[in-house]
């Protein structure tokens, strides 16, 4: 499920020009590597594939942030 | 040494090409890293920096002398760099609270029925009324987090000030009423979007107390009310966490501004060479002249066009590049606001790589907000919905909101005209935003060279360039004869 989840997040980067290389822990989105249209299409990828419901209006964005960040989210949602 | 020499021989980097990358490596270079973290090398840093940008003759001696005040106080006071930004903005604020000429000069006029110390008596009663409005506004946020209003920042905040702008045209002319009404709005209208960001970073992460938030609504960067660095949710994330990661962001600053000093010697010199060498006309020159029945003819427009297309983006580059640099000399990290536009093959890339905050504020203020609401069952209509509240509104909103001064004199809907090609340009921008999210399969390497690396490019700076006839909110020129301009171009 993660590896799916990183090898969307290498596409993101790939098609902005930039390279796959980044840690599990690495900020993709707070550290200005990704932008947030690519934050839109995480988040529907995320919702499309696993079902979840990231449309709530309080819902943070900054628990997208990382691989970790995302399996946090997959285990406590999915 | 001989030119030779400097160039080098043939498949060897040359001395001029060793100096570039050796500055391009400065910011990881261990012995440069270590002398900016000496209180000397810092301050001698600093220096070099403020140099730089009074070389560029982009910031006013005022602005200039404010910007290195600020600068070598944080450095000198580094316990007490949040109260120095803070301060440094708030004076800023109250010296200039307009971020539009429009606006100091509405204030200028309507002084006149202002009893104490005239027009600066009234800028800073304004400013003083707007901090106290803004502060009650957050801690209310605070306090009633439960409630829609206060779930809804950008749209309270929005409704507010809409609620502020009819008082304003409803108050009596030429009385302190109507005077004070139009100043608050001028300064609120200024600060209103960083204000927005400041209303959602509290209900975020971010730990910056409320009467920082509140006095932060115009940093000492400038800029336009487009907040470069957005609030301290953002600017905290990408703040300095230790004494070399400072030292890297600082000697970024000083590359980031000379870079934006070169691109400033190469606008000048496209500008020298195309209005002065060539007597080219700037667009709007060549749409009057065209809408006058004076056409300069099809080669002149088209050069116009062109021309005016590519120096906009030197002038936004230009203008982002040494904000960007002043905030990173600050301590903050930031991205850059514009990164090699041409670049991009899609609409949507070029809105990002052109101007990267006014994105980010229409993506946060207004596609976010719609995407998380409206139409989650179809994500095509889901993101064109979202896409259309950012490009399309929110766009509209900041533009028709920025120049609501207009409406000071009455005659409301005769000067509502004024914005007919702002209407039609944000519309414009938005389907095709719509239209290029929607299309499917990205275009790869593997497509071939012309199909990877021209054609989409051409599309998009196609696009953008016709796109820029209708971007005006002067009202000089009407709809129709913009529209009548571009079908000229093509002989129609």
């Amino acid at each position: 499920m993660s590896k799916s989840v990183r090898n969307f997040v290498e596409t993101l980067l790939s098609e902005r020009g930039k390279s796959a290389d980044f840690t599990d822990s690495d900020a993709l989105f707070t550290s200005g590597l990704l932008d947030s249209m690519a934050a839109t299409e995480l988040m529907i990828y995320l919702e499309t594939e696993f079902g979840l419901d990231l449309a709530d209006p309080d819902f943070d964005i900054s628990r997208l942030d990382t691989i970790d960040d995302l399996k946090g989210l997959l285990s406590e949602m999915v | 040494m001989s030119i030779a020499e400097f160039i080098g021989p043939a498949g060897q980097p040359s001395r001029l090409e060793t100096w570039r990358q050796a500055w391009l490596a400065i910011d990881s270079n261990e012995r440069a890293l270590a002398f900016v973290q000496t209180r000397t090398g810092s301050l001698l840093l600093c220096a070099a920096f403020v140099f730089v940008l009074a070389a560029g003759l982009q910031l006013s001696v005022a602005a200039l002398a404010l910007v290195a005040a600020t600068l070598f106080a944080m450095i000198l006071l580094p316990a007490h760099a949040l109260t120095v930004l803070v301060g440094s903005s708030l004076f800023y604020f109250a010296m200039r609270p307009f971020r539009i000429d429009g606006w100091a000069g509405l204030v200028q006029e309507k002084s006149e029925a202002f009893p104490f110390a005239g027009a600066m008596g009234l800028q800073l009663a304004s400013v003083a009324i707007v901090l106290v409005l803004s502060a009650m506004f957050l801690f209310w946020q605070r306090q009633f987090s439960g409630t829609t209003a206060a779930k809804r920042p950008v749209l309270t905040l929005i409704l507010l000030w809409s609620g502020l702008l009819m008082t304003a045209i409803l108050s009596p002319q030429g009385t302190l009423w109507h005077a004070m009404h139009w100043s608050v709005v001028g300064v609120s209208v200024s600060s209103l979007w960083i204000l927005a960001y400041s209303a959602i970073d509290a209900r975020g992460k971010d730990t910056t107390s409320t009467l920082h938030r509140s006095a932060f609504l115009r940093p000492f960067w400038g800029g336009s009310a487009v907040p470069i660095g957005k609030s301290f949710g953002f600017l905290n994330r990408f703040a300095a966490k230790d004494e070399t990661e400072l030292a890297a962001t600082r000697l970024k600053a000083l590359k980031l501004a000379v870079w934006a000093l070169v691109l400033t010697g190469v606008l000048k010199l496209c500008e020298f060479t195309a209005y002065q060498q060539y007597g080219l006309a700037d667009l709007q020159t060549a749409i009057l002249a065209h809408a006058g029945g004076n056409t300069l003819g099809g080669f002149a427009n088209w050069a116009s066009l062109i021309t005016n297309y590519f120096i906009d983006l030197l002038i936004i580059a230009v203008w982002g590049h040494y904000i960007v640099a002043v905030v990173r000399m600050a301590g903050y990290r930031i991205p850059r606001n514009t990164v090699n536009p041409l670049g991009a093959r899609t609409l949507a890339e070029f809105w990002n790589r052109y101007f990267y905050y006014f994105k980010e504020m229409l993506v946060d203020l207004f596609f976010y907000p719609a995407f998380r609401r409206y139409f989650k069952g179809n994500t095509k209509l889901r993101i064109a919905f979202a896409t259309f509240c950012a490009a399309g509104l929110g766009n509209f909103l900041y533009h028709f909101m920025r120049e609501t001064y207009v409406f000071a004199d009455g005659a409301l809907l005769e000067k509502l005209w004024i914005f007919q090609s702002a209407v039609f340009y944000s519309l414009a921008l938005a389907i095709g935003l719509i239209v290029s999210q929607w299309r499917g399969r990205k275009v790869r390497p593997e497509d071939g060279f012309l199909a990877y690396h021209v054609w989409p490019r051409m599309n998009v700076i196609a696009f953008f360039c016709f796109l820029k006839i209708f971007d005006d909110i002067s009202g000089e020129g009407t709809l129709m004869e913009r529209a009548a301009f571009l079908f000229g171009l093509f002989g129609v």
